[in-house]
């Protein structure tokens, strides 16, 4: 059904595939950069990413980067770019670089320095008159957070331990870069879970309140890309096909969550993650059949539509229409199991190491998330709690 | 033609002070329920002192300021701008402001886009998560703030609203009140008491 209104916005250019490493210093002069600020993880430095990119010149080289970053470390890092006078932003890494790295641009952009300035929804900055642009190319090296194609950021607050979400155009790349050697040491268990929160992003992006006919082309090819390719790229880390369609189909779905926002499975596994420590795709993984199965009479059709994406057609026409939505939730339950044990990643609590003790922490953190807002089906306190103990 | 574009800014102009109207009984709603219902109680308790909401249209210079103190929630008839001066500075108001809070986690924003974003909300017509879906909403602070706020303000629907109206676009979860009159007496009561004996009061 068409939206009433919507919005879509994806100026991100994807430069994906072989050797798309070596093009960045060429995308980095045509955007204007001189002296570009490096955010990377140690492990991606070791393994000499940055010699394959090449032609840097003197850029400034930060590898000092937490798991969350927090407001504290964002700050000393933007004072740092800007004491520098870096007019480049280039990050490799994970979720978290990546979020830093959104963060950190937005701020020299300003010429400002306190990330809590920041905080909000599209909020124009009143200082908007003097963004300077600031080129940034962002390389993910794990296929599931699709943070290169979305506006939203988290940073943790270091007096609360609250994780904010920060939602601003400003945080898009101009540019991001899919190499499959990126990926070629991702341990499979990483694989598995960022494989999941990709899934759950295409699956809660179809069916948001903000979809729209484009966030959902995005999403149903992520999904079908996923379906085809996550256990394959689990089973065999060493074919570039399977990890390039993953990366891909995790950008994809990045950009249509972007648009259409994720739903209450990422409001609880944001939960998670800020009371009991658990990695944010395990967390997503473990809940994406549990909340599937609880709105499944709301989005019915939709999780039938996506059936067809993710079984292939062959399956989806043998499946009576009423009985669709339920096989796709049993699907994605085999996927989940079977990942399990193959490398590990939780399938409930107990595995996670979450006690029924945390569950009221986690319930009064995920209403208060912002994702749970665009949820399909609205989530009351009693909802989440029954969710939350049919994970136990 | 010229008739024409004097009737769009006749009825633009006329929404603007509907919205500001129904806005001002919203933040009267606030006031109220603040000290009466229990869930909104429980929201605002969770606050930081002294704690500014701002609510209305993109781009106007009035729009419906409440701060949060000990003894409820007090209407604010002063500029954005200085208002952000003034939280900006704690030790000018020290001892209303907590220090140890930065100025962002003490105040937040929520804008609607436009004269018909705040129309379509403040009519009932979509629901705030409708509206956010449709990116209506702005909002400057934090998100997790927001959604305590859009929590209270739908409360405070749910007096005010018809019954059939808060069934449609409030989130079904939501228990409509009974005897919502006696909400409505206090509305029209709550500016005429002094804030020390507002709370015996009511």
């Amino acid at each position: 059904m068409m939206p009433e209104y919507f919005e879509f916005y994806n100026p991100v250019k994807i430069m994906c595939g072989e050797a798309a490493l070596e093009n960045i210093p060429y995308e980095l002069t045509r955007l204007g950069a001189h002296k570009i600020f490096v955010l990377i993880s140690r492990t991606m430095l070791n393994d000499g990413i940055l010699e394959r990119i090449g032609g840097l010149g003197k850029a400034l080289i930060e590898t000092d980067i937490p798991k969350d970053s927090s407001f504290a470390v964002v700050k000393k890092l933007a004072q740092k770019a800007l004491a520098a006078e870096c007019d480049g932003v280039l990050a490799v890494g994970g979720g978290s670089v990546l979020d830093t790295a959104k963060v950190v641009r937005a701020l020299i952009s300003q010429r400002k320095t306190n990330p809590r300035e920041l905080l909000g929804n599209e909020w124009v900055q009143k200082s908007s008159r003097i963004i300077e642009r600031i080129p940034f190319i962002m390389v993910p090296t794990t296929s599931g957070t699709g943070s290169e194609c979305t506006s939203v950021a988290v940073v943790q607050d270091e007096q609360t331990h609250i994780k904010h979400e920060i939602i601003s155009d400003q945080f898009l790349p101009d540019a991001a870069v899919l190499d499959p050697r990126c990926t070629e040491k991702l341990p499979p268990r990483l694989t598995a879970s960022c494989g999941m929160d990709a899934l759950c992003h295409a699956i809660e992006a179809y069916t948001g309140l903000q979809k729209n006919p484009l966030s959902d082309a995005y999403a149903v090819s992520a999904v079908k890309l996923i379906g085809k390719n996550l256990i394959a790229a689990v089973r065999e880390p060493q074919s570039e096909e399977y990890r390039m369609s993953m990366a891909c189909a995790s950008t994809m779905a990045g950009a249509s969550f972007s648009n259409s926002m994720v739903g209450l499975c990422h409001a609880i596994a944001h939960a998670m993650g800020a009371v009991c420590g658990v990695p944010h795709g395990e967390a997503v993984g473990m809940m994406l059949p549990k909340v599937m199965r609880w709105q499944l009479d709301a989005v019915k059709e939709e999780y039938g539509e996506l059936l067809c994406a993710f079984c292939g057609v062959e399956y989806y026409a043998e499946i009576p229409y009423r009985q669709r939505g339920e096989k796709l939730i049993e699907a994605i339950e085999d996927t989940l199991n079977h990942l399990h044990q193959k490398c590990g990643i939780p399938v409930s609590f107990k595995d996670a190491g979450i006690g029924r003790k945390d569950l009221r922490q986690i319930l009064a953190v995920t209403i208060n998330d912002g994702a749970s807002l665009t949820n399909p089906k609205p989530a009351g306190r009693e909802d989440i709690w029954n969710i939350l103990q049919s994970a136990l | 033609m010229e008739e024409h574009r004097e009737k769009i800014l006749q009825s633009r102009t006329l929404k603007r002070k509907v919205v500001k109207l129904i806005l001002s009984v919203l933040g009267q709603g606030i006031r109220v329920c603040r000290n009466f219902d229990e869930e909104v109680r429980a929201e605002f308790d969770l606050l930081p002192e002294n704690f500014v909401l701002i609510i209305g249209i993109w781009g106007s210079r009035h729009p419906l300021i409440l701060q949060s103190r000990k003894d409820g929630v007090h209407r604010i008839h002063e500029s954005v701008s200085s208002l952000v001066k003034k939280l900006s500075v704690p030790q000018v108001i020290s001892r209303r402001v907590s220090l140890e809070q930065p100025q962002e986690t003490r105040m937040l924003e929520i804008r609607c886009k436009s004269v018909e974003a705040a129309w379509r909300m403040v009519t009932a017509k979509v629901s705030s998560s409708q509206a956010y879906a449709r990116h209506d909403l702005l909002i400057k602070g934090e998100i997790t703030k927001a959604m305590q706020m859009l929590r209270c303000i739908e409360r405070v629907e749910s007096y005010l609203f018809p019954k059939s109206i808060a069934k449609r676009v409030l989130p079904p979860q939501l228990k409509i009140p009974q005897k919502r009159w006696r909400m409505w007496i206090r509305m029209l009561h709550v500016g005429k008491i002094k804030p020390q004996r507002r709370k015996r009061a009511l």
